[in-house]
């Protein structure tokens, strides 16, 4: 276990060690002047280490009474979050404290500061707090906070820790305006635009036989010989939507920040905002070799906010992702035909995928893939020599994606390649098809 | 004026002193060896205060200084000539080369006290020529001052080496040397180098706040309108109500103390010394080992463990 123990600075070393050098140098002179010299000097820093000593005797996580309040828990990427801390010293004894909140690189300070530099009477409570504005999406931790006690001269310095971590998700934006939602109970336009009557399973009313019906649909019991009845159902106009996110290691793929897993987030995001105000139902399911998360169909703002959360929480996994297990996982799980979009950068495609398609399709399920470009994921160097060798890099990769889309298509998946700065408008596209009734990109 | 400044102006007097004192012993009238001096003066003034910047020039002008002084010495032996005394009046300025490490930027606290005390053993030894009897009807100036301050170095030499083999005990030329003026000039240019140490500053030399630097009002905290940065009522009362840089309002300069502490140190030594010379010598280096040992004591107790608390 670590210690809160005095740390001897650089100045303070170099401090002793002068003192040292003109002692030596006094000796040789035997003058009582150039004795004074190093005496003054090591009799400066002596007395500030002890003086030092007593003024941070107890130092430590148990001398301060602490506590977080006012902190976001969950941040959208285009807002901002707030940490605040209070801070009660309780050893009694006045000493200069640095205060550091560490945060993660991708949150930038925009008000306040995490770091307060300040003299401390040791009885009056200290309280840090600063607003910050994330710059990618994810799960991060902030803290825990450091206390450094500094010497007046520069001379020492002593650091404790607080256990005081906090896990801020900040999660892609996905927002619903509340007039696109229609109230409990009252079937307004976007609900008379979900529904319509034709071949669903939910039953809407009787009517009067035609000639055209099908035979099947005669409700027996409610028809008389004058008159024959028909069963009309309602039909989904919209397919429940399933998003689901590959969150293998295989989706590390492209440049920090920007990886084949923020791109899907990105696209997915904007299906799922865009459907929802549709009034759509649409689900999220994430998978690496098994089942991560799954957020069954949502609908209205607070589906959004549901599904906005599930987003922050995606993270990538140490392992490879299984098709077949995942579209397995989202078979049990579906009830409704389902349109079913897949990102995935489609990398190490094993296992029985053909007979896991086709048994999703026999469900009356539908599967799209959406799969990034591998060119697209990375910057393409100036340097032809560079652009070379990166080509040469990525050929494995591509091949192995290739062989992969073949084999999905073969097997009766839609699959569609795009590049991945484009992934918005790919997915908007996608979305239109899917509303459209999918007749087939 | 910053700390440098200060520093700079606070620590010159002292080798300036011994420079024109020796040159009032030996050479007032001798114009080579006035103009050596003042050769050096101005090029180690000239790099210290930033008018000579390029490394090149500053270490090449050093260079050249150095080899000014030894060369003539040790491979032509000693002459006479206008020659020989400026290069005395070189030997004499040596300390201005590297005076300036007492002040300079970026200096650790350890290469400006040795440096000081440089400077400072320079400036007795100066001082000590004046003592030395040498043969005036033949030589400048300047060849006087180089030969006393052979003699000098030679008998204290001698001393110390009789004093540790403890035979025909000789009393070294440099532990007799008192200058008053120049024993206040020196404490003087000590407060140079020790007050900038004062003024608290973290172990990064990052200011802390201190009245003394102004700092007594904080300004209040400025905040974005609400609505923009969207935060809720409690998290805009939290960063309204943040704490913010504070100076102490109890303690006249923390760090004063020790300072104190310090110059008692210094009275205590220095009436030792006057009551019992004979013990002053072995008192101090008892006391410097006491302290190294209280030293090393502090850094290595470990007081507090971390973590593991309530949040």
């Amino acid at each position: 276990m670590a210690s809160s123990r005095i740390v001897l600075s650089p100045l303070g070393g170099s401090a002793i060690v002068g003192g040292l050098g003109a002692l030596l140098i006094g000796l040789v002179t035997l003058n009582l002047f150039l004795l004074l010299v190093p005496l003054a000097v090591l009799a400066l820093v002596t007395a500030e280490l002890l003086s030092f000593d007593r003024a941070t005797r107890g130092f430590g996580p148990e001398a301060f009474r602490y506590q977080r309040f006012e902190n976001s828990s969950q941040v959208r990427i285009d807002g901002v979050g707030s940490m605040a801390l209070d801070l009660e010293p309780v050893h009694g004894r006045p000493v200069y404290l640095e205060v550091f909140d560490p945060q993660p690189e991708t949150f930038e300070v925009v008000l306040g500061s995490p770091r307060l530099v300040t003299w401390s009477t040791g009885t009056d409570p200290l309280r840090l707090a600063y607003v910050y504005r994330p710059r990618q999406r994810g799960r991060f931790r902030v803290g825990p906070t450091i206390i450094t006690a500094h010497d007046p001269l520069g001379f020492a310095f002593r650091m404790t820790k607080l256990e005081n971590r906090w896990d801020v998700v900040v999660t892609p934006s996905l927002s619903v305006e509340e007039a696109t939602t229609v109230p409990p109970g009252q079937v307004g336009s976007a609900e008379a635009y979900r529904r319509r009557v034709g071949s669903g399973t939910e039953f809407r009313s009787l009517r009067e036989y035609q000639p055209a019906d099908d035979a099947r649909k005669i409700a027996w019991r409610r028809s008389a010989l004058e008159k024959i009845y028909v069963r009309e159902h309602e039909e989904e106009a919209h397919p429940e939507i399933l998003l689901m996110l590959d969150t293998g290691w295989e989706m590390r793929l492209g440049i920090p920040g920007q990886e084949a897993l923020e791109q899907a987030i990105d696209g997915a995001t904007l299906i799922a905002g865009q459907a929802i105000e549709r009034s759509d139902r649409v689900a999220l399911l994430t998978h690496a070799d098994s089942l991560v998360e799954y957020v069954p169909p949502q609908r209205g703002p607070e589906g959004a906010e549901q599904l906005t959360a599930a987003f922050g929480r995606v993270a990538l996994a140490p392992s490879p992702f299984r098709l077949p297990k995942a579209l397995a996982a989202a078979q049990e799980r579906l009830s409704a035909p389902t349109f079913i979009v897949l990102f995935s950068t489609l990398l190490n495609l094993e296992g029985a995928v053909e007979g896991a398609v086709t048994e999703l399709r026999s469900r009356g399920h539908r599967l799209l893939v959406l799969c990034p470009e591998v060119e697209s994921l990375f910057p393409t160097p100036e340097d032809p020599l560079a652009e070379e060798t990166m080509g040469f890099a990525r050929a494995p990769v591509q091949l192995q994606v290739e062989r992969g889309i073949a084999r999905l298509r073969d097997a009766g998946a839609a699959v569609v390649t795009y590049p991945a700065p484009s992934v918005r408008e790919v997915a908007g596209e996608i979305l239109s098809w899917i509303t459209s009734g999918g007749s087939g990109p | 004026m910053n700390d440098r400044w200060w520093t700079a102006a606070l620590v010159y007097p002292a080798p300036l002193y011994a420079g024109i004192a020796v040159i009032l012993s030996f050479g007032e009238s001798d114009m080579a060896f006035l103009a050596g001096f003042l050769l050096v003066v101005a090029f180690g003034s000239a790099t210290a205060f930033g008018f000579v910047r390029h490394p090149i020039w500053v270490w090449a002008g050093r260079l050249a200084i150095v080899l000014a002084s030894v060369v003539p010495i040790g491979y032509y032996g000693w002459a006479s000539g206008p020659f020989v005394d400026l290069t005395c009046g070189i030997v004499l300025g040596l300390p201005f080369l590297w005076l300036e490490y007492v002040w300079r930027e970026g200096a650790t606290p350890g290469t400006r006290v040795v440096a000081l005390q440089a400077t400072l053993l320079y400036g007795l030894l100066d001082l000590a020529t004046r003592n030395v009897s040498v043969s005036t009807s033949t030589t400048t100036g300047g060849e006087q001052y180089v030969q006393g301050l052979v003699q000098v170095l030679a008998h204290q030499v001698t001393g110390i080496g009789s004093l540790l083999t403890g035979t025909a005990p000789t009393v070294p030329t440099l532990e007799a040397t008192l200058d008053p003026v120049f024993v206040a000039l020196g404490a003087i240019a000590l407060m140079g180098v020790v007050l900038p140490w004062v003024s608290p500053h973290t172990a990064l030399e990052e200011r802390l706040p201190w009245n003394w630097m102004g700092r007594g009002s904080s300004p209040s905290p400025g905040l974005l309108d609400p609505e923009l940065v969207g935060l809720r009522t409690g998290q805009r009362s939290a960063l309204e109500t943040r704490t913010l840089p504070t100076p102490p309002t109890t303690v006249l300069a923390p760090g004063l103390g020790s300072l104190l502490v310090a110059g008692l140190a210094v009275l205590a030594f220095l009436s030792l010394a006057v009551l019992a010379p004979t013990f002053a010598l072995l008192t101090l280096v008892l006391g410097t080992v006491a302290a190294l040992l209280t030293v090393a004591l502090v850094l290595s107790r470990r007081l507090v463990s971390h973590g593991g608390l309530r949040a």
